[in-house]
């Protein structure tokens, strides 16, 4: 948007652009974006965490929940991997599985998340006055509320934790935000030429949020949106770690740390605990990388 | 500034990783605290780890008369080769502090007792095999009736502040429990005085003196009970606190008082006296020289709050010389304590045990508001209540495996509620259940329970889908382990099992009692006293802690039968009943007994004259000494 202004300025920018094909604001962005290592170190690692999730059926030596009881805090051995946990399942088919688990909430729950965020958000930002003040109340009430209180008090009342259940109860905490963000960047765009310009042709409430809002937002959009993937992933390992998580057996990174709660296996077992420790670690340090790079592309005032 | 940020995130994400572990690294310990707790009437579900302390006596001990063994039984010299030498002190360790209540009749705390063990003693105590042998007292008679018992106390007692201990001391404790404000003062040992002739009138403040306590002269007292009491003996086991410390003082404000918690205030007539502490980290124990069994060798013993994960180590280099209750030493740690040459460990069963739960009825709502056990108005669960089908249950576990390969071996299959090495225990009149899947699927196919969908699981005999609901507490971590495995174990036999998230285990506790819920299983845990195998309190099916709403009759006639005066005086005809009743329990399979774990003591191998007892290890502590 800033970019088009540019061109009205600067004819003579525009012009010569005009003859290489003048690009769009988005694939300038996905230019700055390839230019920058950081980032792209993060898509390979990613990437290669989404392949094992995928083919996480083959690459386990064994079924995830399967135990064995007479063979428990089993250390390396051809037979398993990376030894076995404490009920004697094997550690490295959990660990291949668990990036499944880890990956699907942090990108479910980051997307519901995003739903609620850009739903409220836009309300709140578009209408104003009294819808704002009523939907910003309610974000202070989140926000006012211990996160991770909240989601414990929520969490022990409920009988039984299924992944659906799990991102939905993040999703419904984590949604404050988000909204605010987008609240933040429809108050800025409202008062543009442009929306007035919309307005006054006519156009509907929805045409204008949908054509001419969303679009001009969905820079801060992405960029919230993956940093806040990362922010999904630590919550399920964090919950999951104190017991509050997706239940066991079901593997999952946070199930998997919770073996180093255990000072013995803390330090003879390290199969059992640091292999789900490096890949949380890594998951989320990719997907930073890939949200700070994301950030700098559409920022078009950095470099 | 983009590096810089991308750094600050390398070492945020490394900061999280091990935040996480040293997070972990208490928590194994923290669960442990939540349970050393000394419930009231003595039966706690047990919510910690393996080992369950013994201090709660909910189940009394009877073998009554015929036990008047010599009083200076000695210890039984294990590995005493030498002459005794005096001197030295001892550290042992514990992994929680104790509640600084250092009153016999006031504490709760399994840890406390580490504490009392060695400052207070009781009339009478427990030997190898569970009998009561004289203490305090030098001997006793029943009389006939077995409505009274009377204790002939040993002469020249002292406390440690040097007065004489006397029967007026014996008068002072008991109604002390018995005292109108006890209860309210926070005390749970009520069971103690309950059967006492005038307990009624002294508790409800109507009488000035208990009359079921008479002191005839300074070393003679008898207790009177109201009927003919087969557990005369346990009821009076109780530690002694002096009448002259407390005499003044009014009873609802003992636990408040000096004497209940200061260092050197604390007295009582044992071996050792405590003298200081720094709160939360060391105990001082010191040698009481005018002990009446003799001076101990030892000048003290010091009680140090340790991390239950360095404690291995610490035996190792010496620096701890003996770990005892409430949890010992872990099961996954035994082998590496017991390989060091340097320190002996002795491993007795626990008296507790492990369970799964079965709800065969639940209680309305209105009777959990009121808090009526009526069996009369009690809902039937009609999922379990084919017998074949529990037996089925049973079968399709492998409980052998949970022992051998969870528990690293160290506990043992149980099938009936009494431990080894109690004399109701016979393991052959009892069922025994070895792991067998096939037959399990036979019972349920001979109960009529069969999957007519066909997706593996059964459904119940109208073809009506049969789940399974299980619940389960966290902090005991074997038994937290043991959940998913008893659901796919049961899913092998194609038994659905809906396992609910885990509880933290007072929560979950509480739902054990209050159950108008819509449980079936559950996990839980007894943590028993050491004396009676009567079964009453937990197996009756008016009781509160018949948990499992298990009403049969049957059941009721032999748990009456075997206390019944006056053959239940008979100790062979009480055990002639409850093999009966063992046998039909295990039978008729009302819960599944899943294992009973041990409690492993460690010491120095250079601590000589230990005495290792099914109770613990800290009887005559006045004779142990360091071999130098």
């Amino acid at each position: 948007m800033q970019i088009n202004t540019n061109h009205q300025i600067d004819p003579i920018s525009a012009a010569q652009q005009k003859t290489e094909k003048s690009l769009s604001p988005t694939q300038l962005a996905m230019r700055r974006f390839i230019k920058n290592k950081l980032a792209i170190s993060g898509v390979i690692i990613l990437g290669f965490i989404v392949f094992i999730a995928v083919f996480a059926d083959v690459l386990a030596t064994h079924e995830p929940t399967a135990y064995d009881m007479y063979n428990i805090e089993s250390k390396v051995s051809s037979e398993n991997w990376l030894g076995t946990d404490s009920s004697g399942r094997d550690n490295f088919s959990r660990l291949v599985h668990g990036s499944r688990i880890s990956l699907t909430i942090g990108f479910f729950a980051m997307l519901f998340t995003v739903v609620i965020g850009v739903i409220l958000g836009s309300l709140s930002g578009y209408y104003g006055g009294k819808i704002d003040s009523l939907i910003m109340r309610i974000t202070d009430l989140m926000l006012i509320l211990p996160f991770l209180l909240l989601v414990l008090t929520i969490i022990a009342i409920l009988e039984k934790i299924s992944i659906l259940i799990f991102i939905t109860i993040i999703a419904l905490t984590t949604w404050p935000n988000l909204t605010r963000i987008i609240r933040a960047t429809f108050l800025s765009l409202r008062e543009k030429e442009f929306i007035l310009g919309a307005k006054s042709v006519g156009a509907s409430d929805i045409r204008i949020i949908f054509k001419h809002f969303l679009p001009n937002a969905v820079g801060p959009i992405i960029v919230n949106a993956t940093l806040m993937m990362a922010t999904m992933i630590i919550i399920e390992s964090a919950l999951s770690f104190i017991g509050f998580g997706i239940p066991q057996p079901t593997p999952t990174w946070g199930n998997m740390i919770t073996e180093a709660t255990n000072l013995r296996m803390l330090e003879n077992n390290w199969e059992a605990w640091l292999p789900p420790g490096l890949a949380i670690l890594f998951t989320v340090l990719s997907i930073n990388f890939i949200g700070d790079g994301l950030r700098d592309a559409f920022d078009p005032k950095s470099n | 500034m983009k590096i810089t940020k991308s750094w600050f995130l390398i070492a945020l994400a490394i900061m999280f990783v091990f935040t996480l572990t040293a997070c972990g690294g208490n928590n194994e310990d923290a669960s442990a605290d939540n349970s050393e707790e000394v419930t009231n009437e003595g039966t706690n579900e047990n919510s910690d780890n393996e080992g369950e302390n013994d201090e709660v006596e909910v189940e009394e001990n009877t073998d009554s008369d015929e036990t008047n063994e010599n009083n200076e039984e000695n210890a039984d010299n294990e590995g005493n080769d030498g002459e005794a030498q005096a001197g030295g002190m001892i550290t042992a360790g514990m992994y929680s502090a104790p509640g600084h209540q250092f009153n016999p009749i006031f504490y709760t705390d399994a840890y406390d007792a580490n504490i009392l063990d060695f400052t207070h003693e009781a009339l009478v105590r427990q030997n190898e095999s569970l009998e009561y042998v004289p203490h305090l007292a030098k001997e006793w008679e029943i009389d006939d009736d077995y409505t009274s018992i009377t204790y002939y106390l040993n002469e020249g007692v002292k406390w440690h502040d040097g007065e004489e201990f006397t029967a007026n001391d014996v008068y002072f404790t008991f109604a002390s429990i018995a005292d109108p404000d006890y209860i309210a003062a926070g005390g749970v040992r009520t069971e103690y005085v309950n059967k006492l002739v005038g307990y009624e009138d002294y508790v409800a403040g109507e009488a000035d003196e208990l009359v079921g306590i008479e002191v005839e002269d300074d070393y003679t007292v008898t207790f009177h009970f109201e009927e003919a009491n087969i557990t005369a003996l346990y009821n009076t086991s109780f530690p002694i606190i002096p009448a002259h410390v407390f005499d003044e003082v009014a009873v609802a404000d003992i636990p408040d008082h000096d004497a209940s918690s200061r260092g050197g205030e604390v007295i009582g007539t044992g071996p050792y006296q405590l003298t200081e502490y720094i709160e939360g980290e060391q105990y001082v124990l010191t040698a009481h020289t005018d002990y009446w069994g003799g001076s101990p060798y030892l000048e003290g013993i010091t009680w140090r709050v340790i991390e239950q994960s360095i404690m291995p180590g610490l035996l190792e280099n010496g620096d701890l010389d003996m770990v005892a209750e409430p949890n010992g030493v872990p099961a996954a740690d035994y082998e590496r304590v017991d390989g060091l040459e340097q320190v002996n460990t002795f491993v007795t069963q626990d008296f507790g045990y492990q369970y799964m739960g079965i709800k065969h009825h639940h209680r309305t709502t209105e009777d959990v508001e009121s808090g009526a056990i009526n069996p009369d108005n009690w809902v039937e669960n009609p999922k379990l209540q084919d017998e074949r089908v529990r037996q089925a249950i049973v079968y399709a576990l492998n409980r052998e495996a949970m022992v051998d390969g969870l528990m690293h071996g160290m506990g043992t299959v149980l099938n009936a509620p009494f431990p080894e090495a109690s004399w109701a225990y016979n393991a052959d009149v009892v069922e025994q259940y070895n792991f067998d899947p096939d037959k399990a699927n036979e019972l349920l196919d001979e109960a009529g329970y069969e999957d007519v969908t066909g997706d593996g699981y059964r459904e119940d005999p109208d073809g009506n889908e049969w789940t399974l609901n299980l619940d389960y507490p966290t902090g005991n971590e074997i038994r937290e382990r043991t959940a998913p495995i008893i659901v796919d174990e049961l899913g092998n036999v194609g038994i659905r099992v809906e396992m609910r998230n885990p509880r933290e285990a007072r929560a979950h506790f509480d739902l054990v009692e209050m159950d108008n819920t819509d449980w079936d299983l559950y996990l839980a845990g007894w943590s028993l006293a050491t004396g009676d195998p009567d079964p009453f309190a937990i197996w009756e099916t008016n009781q509160a802690y018949n948990y499992l709403r298990w009403n049969d009759e049957t059941n009721d006639e032999l748990i009456g039968k075997a206390v019944q005066a006056p053959e239940a005086f008979d100790q062979d005809y009480r055990t002639e009943v409850y093999y009966e009743w063992a046998q039909y329990v295990s039978e008729q399979v009302p819960q599944v007994f899943l294992y009973t774990s041990d409690n492993i003591y460690a010491y120095n191998a250079s601590l000589k004259n230990v005495k290792e007892l099914p109770t613990g290890i800290y009887q005559d502590s006045h004779l142990w000494y360091l071999e130098q």
